[in-house]
Formats: structure tokens, sequence, C-alpha cells
């Protein structure tokens, strides 16, 4: 079957992940960029320290600017009270927000098009293995991780500076030991001979990450990663929607052998899993599959009120 | 029926009208108050937490 979409999606997704990690020096030299463009995020996970990587990570971002709350003003940050108000006023509202955007107009699209690490996991899945849907309640795993590895911790577990710590990027994340840890150990033999316990660690997760990738659908995506966890509740008001016309179904399966996330896609089509990919559009033999019905509501609601879109 | 789904779908629209307001005022705010400077020191540098180093 011709599905010229999916060929799309795949060279979206390399794409965005050479365009976002194209500080080609950096991995000569394993120096980072320090221009300008690290001001800005990806709507991604994708790791600051890479040395290829021209963005910041919004996850990091996330926990650097709660877990830098107070500044450098040490003092009377001992009490939950002090600490809390000191959050208050250093709140992650620019990253925040321009998530919230991207989930407001696109959902999880960013997750399904752009993503470097979701697309490896893509990429690993397509080595011929027996194959596995794994338990749904796992899903609930990542929402978890987001509360409490990107805000809790960070916000309330200090340093004896009287500091957080980007608690996510530390323990768990595998794209940061992908992106970052395993290329600056490759390219700066003086961290090289510094790494402990810490880096065993998190190459064991992101290696049992990659093997569990072979066999299940991107894993880390649907168990794991804090910004998915984000963007999934926007699936359900955001701009570009899915539609799907159940009506006509005639219950052949071939959207959920295609679907990147497992899911039962006549059932789940729109739930905060799906990640807008749209590899069921183009499975789907009777073409019940399309986009873009809220979008059409969207531009006429905003037509009415005189708003342009 | 039709009705219904179109009310629906007005309600879905306004909500993300909503959000997406609330996105760019937050995005805004942020701006203002310079948060992408507390983030851009740490990206320029080695995030020795991100690579395993602790």
């Amino acid at each position: 079957m011709h599905r010229p979409g999916l060929k799309i999606r795949f060279w979206t997704q390399a794409a965005a992940t050479i365009g976002s990690n194209a500080y080609l020096a950096g991995l000569k030299t394993g120096s980072l960029y320090t221009g300008v463009l690290k001001h800005a995020c990806v709507p991604t996970l994708n790791c600051y320290s890479c040395p290829a990587a021209l963005f910041s990570c919004p996850i990091g971002a996330m926990q650097v600017t709660v877990a830098g709350a107070g500044g450098l003003d040490l003092t009377a940050l001992h009490t939950i009270g002090a600490r809390l108000t000191a959050i208050s006023t250093s709140f992650p509202l620019l990253v925040i927000g321009f998530l919230a955007l991207v989930g407001g107009l696109v959902g999880r699209a960013a997750c399904g098009w752009v993503c470097p690490f979701g697309w490896f996991q893509e990429l690993l899945h397509r080595i011929p293995s027996r194959k596995f849907v794994g338990p749904q309640i796992l899903k609930y795993l990542k929402y978890l991780i987001l509360l409490v590895f990107v805000f809790i911790l960070p916000a309330f577990w200090l340093d004896e500076f009287d500091g957080g710590e980007p608690s996510f990027c530390k323990y768990l994340c595998p794209a940061g030991t992908l992106e970052g840890g395993i290329p600056l150990a490759w390219l700066q033999p003086a961290l090289r001979s510094q790494l402990g316990w810490l880096f065993t660690w998190k190459m064991s997760l992101l290696a049992l990450l990659l093997v569990a990738s072979v066999f299940f659908k991107r894993p880390f995506c649907r168990w794991g990663c804090p910004l998915g966890a984000f963007y999934g509740p926007f699936n359900r008001v955001s701009v570009y929607k899915v539609s799907f016309d159940k009506a006509g179904c005639i219950e052949c399966g071939a959207c959920s052998r295609k679907c990147p996330v497992s899911l039962d896609v006549p059932r789940e089509i729109d739930n905060a899993e799906c990640l807008r990919c749209l590899e069921c559009r183009d499975a789907c033999p009777k073409h019940l599959i399309s986009i873009n019905r809220q979008a059409r509501a969207f531009n006429s609601l905003t037509h009415d009120h005189g708003i342009k879109p | 029926m039709n009705d219904q789904i179109a009310q629906k779908s007005g309600q879905t629209s306004k909500t993300t009208i909503f959000v997406l307001l609330v996105a760019l005022a937050m995005i805004i705010i942020g701006f203002r108050n310079g948060e992408h400077r507390s983030y851009f020191q740490k990206a320029v540098m080695v995030c020795t937490q991100c690579i395993g180093l602790g």
C-alpha cells in the first residue's frame, strides 16, 4: 500500500533530529553550543548537554527554574513555607506556557512528529523480533514521574547549599545519557575518569529501555516520558485533532496494528496517549480517520467572533 | 444530534482558545521575568546531572 504520510513523518522526524542537533563543532571537540538559540526550548525531549544541541530541553529548563527558586538568596529557605514562597516567584511560566501553546495547537503531535528520542525508539522497534503490547497500567507512571521528578523533588529536595537539582535529568532521563552522557564521556577523557555509580545506573536504564524498544512500541514515550504526560491532556482540547467515523468501521484492526503506541484505535483514537502521527489514517482501508474536525470548528468560532486564527 | 455535536465542538473550541490565550500570557510573563536567562546559564555548561556525573 502506498502510504505517503509515513514517509513524510519519517523525514520530518529525521529533519527535526538533525535540525535540533546541528552544532557539528561540538561533536568534534566535546564542547557545547553557547549561542543565543539556547535561550529557546525545543518542544521535545532533547538534552541540552548534547554536544550538538542547538536548543534547550523544556523538561531540563523546567527543573532548573524550579530548583533554582530563590536564586542566590540562600537565607530563610529552610522551611517549606519559605520554599513555597521562593518557588511562587520563580515558577517556570515561560516553559510551561510554551509547552501549553504547543499542546493547545497540536496536542501530542510533537511526540509523534519531531521527537528525536521517540524516533530512535521507533527505529529500534523495526528490528525483527516478537512484539508485545505491554501492561496498559504503566501509562500512568509518566504522570507520577512528571509530578515527582520534575516538580516536587527539584523544589523540595535541597542540597547543602539550599538549592534543588534536576532530579529527572539526574536519575532517570535516558535521552540525557544517550545524547549527553555517552558523547561527552567519549569526547572528554577528563570527564570519563570521574564517572561513577550514577553513570552506571543511567547507562543500565538506557540499555534496558533500548532493549525494550525492540519488543515494545515506544516504551519510554508510553510509560516514562514527563513531556508526554504534560502534552497528553491537551489532546482533548487541541486545535489539531484526529476524528474517526465509527459507523463505517469493519473492525479489521489495521489501524491498531500500525499505531506506534499500541492504542486500540477505534476506541482510543483521541485519548491522552495518541501521538497524532496519522499512521492509523494511512492504514485504514475505509478511510474513516481524518484530521481537523476540531480545527474546522475552531475556525468557524473564531470567524464568528471576528478573531483571525 | 448534530446540534449536540456542534455545541460540544463549540465548547471545546472555547476551551482551546482559553488554553492558547493563557499559554501566550504565561510566555509573555515568563519572558519578561527573564526566565530564559536562568536555564540558559545551565544549558551552556555541561550538566553534570544530565550526563550521569552527579
